[in-house]
């Protein structure tokens, strides 16, 4: 409990101090160190994005590895926060967001890849809503993911809709592609699922969803996420709701 | 993949100064802040470069990385600016960082930065955020210039004319201005405010906020059920751990106090201010490993820092003096003398001398060091704290030194005369030296010194002689400098005589002097905030 340095890369190790390392901080600190040259990556495809003519042949090339260097920089990233959330670490942080701010930032985040995708893109802002409250970089890191994931599965549009209903914030995330396979949609998914052998799914999105989610408590109320298929736009639909 | 911007004048108008140790990261964060809209944009590669270019000339955005390589981190450089006066108002500071730690988004408020981006730094969230932040900073300019004058009525009157218009920010603007009401003394309008806030959500600042009204009026068992509550929520929220582990500490309960002040290292490791709490905790649960390690860490954190200061020496001389140690106290005492700069620092590393010689047995030098300091603190000019004056009283008592050290007790009691505590260890101190007869009947007088002072003061400016209550209130203040109550009731017959006679700025300079050591003793003291406004409202 009382030992100051478990995590390497929340503080400067004292030298003065003889090392724990166990095999989780390793992994932790590897992923640390991973997750440092996968910005600079991510920083140089952008850079090289920006170089390369609209018509240039490697174009798509160059935004699918983009893709999926954002990929792996947020798997990182919440594999890095469920550890320290787990070990108490985590500096959670709920703040008061601008709903309109954060969906201009969390699109702008998705819209190189949905162009490169011919997928159109639009939000469905909150109505009367111009502010809620919660941890920002979790929340982002959630939907931006399932940004991501809808405009892999659909056919050509992908919605986000924010609303409030029932003093609950829902962040919606919809597509016009299949849906989700029935297994997803089971109560208690992922967590009663191990690696998925059909579709390679570790289901660690969902899974930092929904504990995210549930650090998110108001008077009594706690958030949740669900998944439902036949959405508005008649694909699958992601469903983040926060009190 | 630009995202467009139709105005993006705002954004070239400005300075910007970019500061980040990686060159290729560098190159591209620049190349951001271009397409953003910036042009006037300088680049420092590491924190003495970014202070040397902002003491040159105002920026008006500073966008810093956290980790700057070896030296300053993005941290300090901020404080460090912050507290050399380079950054205005108006000034944009975003960090960014890797990783969100603690630190960086629950410390101080006063030490935070406006924003914080995390690595891939996106076009789309810098421009975002710059937006926001430009238009935030505008309309808090004027509510945060007011602040920083110490306009406080102005201030709150400046929030209730935002909340009308609400541009802006809502609870932002609400929260200023509780504090505005806690830093004015109107503890009711700030517990009305935090309550209408919590009646619809669990904002911590406002839970926080409650906390502290609760410490002030002395309902600790509230104060402490609310703050466990806020941890148990919130783990990351460090105001609350040092609440309350205050909390615990003025009920006496300094292992809980220790326990809190741990667990929040744990989850915060940068803080020099929190190490020395822990320090000075575990010290006194003679838990001397802990106290040593704490302490070393707050040296090492403060290191080339703004924050730098006596306390972790003096905690160190303590426990190498516990440990039977005194050589080694000596010599971390000799190292705060060269390390920290000032009379104070001297002054306070010669007290503690007195106290190492005197367990070395070496009378002699005790003695010296003891009459050093003794003859300071009686000028008036000092920064010890009562208890350090104790201390040194003790001193002077085990080696036989009896008026010396009955005068500086005498000192202690007159300048906390309502401190039951200090009385009590007053009496020790005396009953030490076989004089507790005498010592108890010094101790009565002087507490009868002080208060005879107030009322006489009390009944003069009733009787509306202003001037002979405000000689007397001087007179009394070179006799007790350090007493709160004493301090804050001279300040009350000058803003008298103030309103009586017309305004006149030495006055009002001499009230707030008064005002401001008052606040150093007792901060949370209300009339602190009380007096301060109603100078503000005649000036």
């Amino acid at each position: 409990m009382n030992d100051p340095a478990r995590f390497p890369g929340a503080s400067a190790h004292d030298p003065a101090q003889p090392l724990h390392m166990d095999m989780a901080t390793y992994m932790m600190a590897a992923a640390h160190d991973m997750k440092n040259s996968v910005c600079v990556m991510t920083a140089f495809l952008e850079k090289a994005l920006d170089e390369i003519p609209a018509d240039g042949a490697s174009r798509t090339m160059t935004h699918q590895a983009l893709y999926e260097a954002q990929r792996v920089n947020s798997h990182l990233m919440q594999i890095l926060a469920l550890y320290k959330i787990d070990e108490g670490l985590y500096p959670f942080d709920p703040v008061e967001v601008d709903l309109a701010a954060f969906a201009h930032e969390v699109l702008g985040g998705a819209r190189g890849l949905a162009e490169s995708k011919g997928v159109a893109l639009d939000v469905q802002p909150c109505g009367q809503e111009r502010f809620w409250y919660f941890d920002r970089d979790l929340v982002l890191s959630i939907v931006a993911q399932s940004l991501h994931n809808a405009i892999k599965y659909t056919r050509d549009r992908v919605r986000l809709g924010l609303r409030v209903t029932d003093g609950q914030l829902e962040i919606r995330v919809e597509d016009n592609g299949h849906g989700f396979p029935e297994f997803m949609l089971e109560r208690g998914y992922p967590a009663q699922q191990g690696i998925d052998a059909r579709t390679g799914s570790t289901g660690l999105g969902l899974y930092f969803a929904s504990r995210v989610a549930r650090m998110h408590r108001n008077r009594g109320l706690a958030g949740q996420t669900r998944l439902e298929n036949r959405g508005d736009l008649g694909g699958g639909r992601f469903v983040l709701s926060l009190p | 993949m630009a995202v467009i911007d139709p105005d993006k004048s705002d954004f070239a108008a400005r300075s910007f100064l970019l500061v980040e140790d990686f060159e290729a990261m560098r190159g591209i964060l620049r190349d951001l802040l271009r397409r953003c809209g910036a042009k006037r944009i300088e680049v420092a590669a590491n924190g003495q470069e970014a202070l040397a270019i902002l003491r040159r000339g105002k920026c008006d955005v500073i966008v810093c990385d956290y980790h700057l390589g070896p030296g300053r981190n993005g941290q300090q450089v901020l404080e460090e600016a912050r507290h050399e006066g380079l950054i205005g108002v108006a000034t944009i500071w975003i960090m960014v960082t890797a990783e969100k730690t603690a630190d960086m988004v629950m410390g101080a408020v006063e030490h935070q930065p406006d924003d914080y981006l995390l690595k891939p730094v996106t076009e789309a969230a810098l421009q975002g955020r710059l937006e926001r932040l430009i238009v935030r900073k505008k309309s808090l300019a004027e509510i945060a210039a007011a602040m920083r004058a110490r306009e406080y009525l102005r201030a709150l009157e400046l929030c209730r004319g935002r909340l009308e218009q609400d541009p802006g920010n809502p609870l932002e603007i609400l929260r200023i201005q509780s504090d505005l009401y806690q830093l004015t003394g109107q503890a009711d309008q700030a517990r009305a405010l935090y309550d209408s806030i919590l009646g619809k959500r669990d904002v911590p600042w406002a839970r926080a906020g409650l906390a502290r009204l609760y410490v002030h009026e002395g309902k600790h068992e509230r104060a402490r059920s609310l703050l466990e509550q806020l941890i148990a929520d919130i783990p990351g929220y460090m105001e609350a751990y040092d609440t309350l582990a205050r909390v615990h500490q003025s009920r006496g309960a300094w292992q809980d106090a220790e326990r809190v002040l741990q667990e929040a290292v744990r989850v915060s490791p940068h803080s020099p201010q929190r190490q020395n709490a822990l320090g000075e905790t575990a010290l006194h649960c003679e838990h001397l490993d802990v106290a040593e390690q704490a302490y070393n860490k707050s040296l090492k954190l403060a290191a080339s820092t703004t924050l730098k200061n006596a306390a972790p020496y003096l905690g160190l001389a303590r426990v190498q003096c516990a440990r039977n140690k005194p050589d080694e106290a000596l010599k971390v005492l000799a190292q705060m003398s060269a390390e920290l700069d000032g009379a104070e620092a001297r002054l306070q590393a010669r007290a503690e001398e007195a106290r190492v010689f005197h367990a070395m047995g070496d009378a002699e030098r005790a003695g010296a060091a003891a009459r050093e300091v003794g003859d300071c603190i009686q000028a008036g000019a000092h920064g010890l704290s009562p208890s350090a004056i104790m201390d040194l009283a003790e001193t002077f008592m085990r080696l036989g030194s009896r008026d010396s050290a009955s005068q500086l007790l005498q000192f202690v009691i007159r300048n906390n005369h309502e401190d039951d505590a200090l009385a009590a260890r007053a009496l020790e101190v005396f009953e030490h030296g076989e004089m507790g007869e005498e010592g108890r009947a010094l101790i009565e007088s002087s507490r009868r010194e002080a208060l005879d002072a107030m009322n006489q003061g009390a009944r003069l400016a009733a009787q509306g002689k202003l001037g002979d209550a405000l000689e007397l209130m001087r007179q009394a203040r070179t006799l007790m400098p350090r007493n709160p109550r004493l301090l804050l009731n001279h300040a009350y017959v000058v803003i008298a005589c103030l309103q009586k006679n017309g305004w006149r700025h030495d006055l009002a300079s001499e009230a707030r002097r008064s005002i401001a050591t008052a606040r150093l003793i007792v901060p949370g003291e209300k009339r602190c905030g009380e007096l301060l406004a109603r100078l503000e409202a005649l000036g």
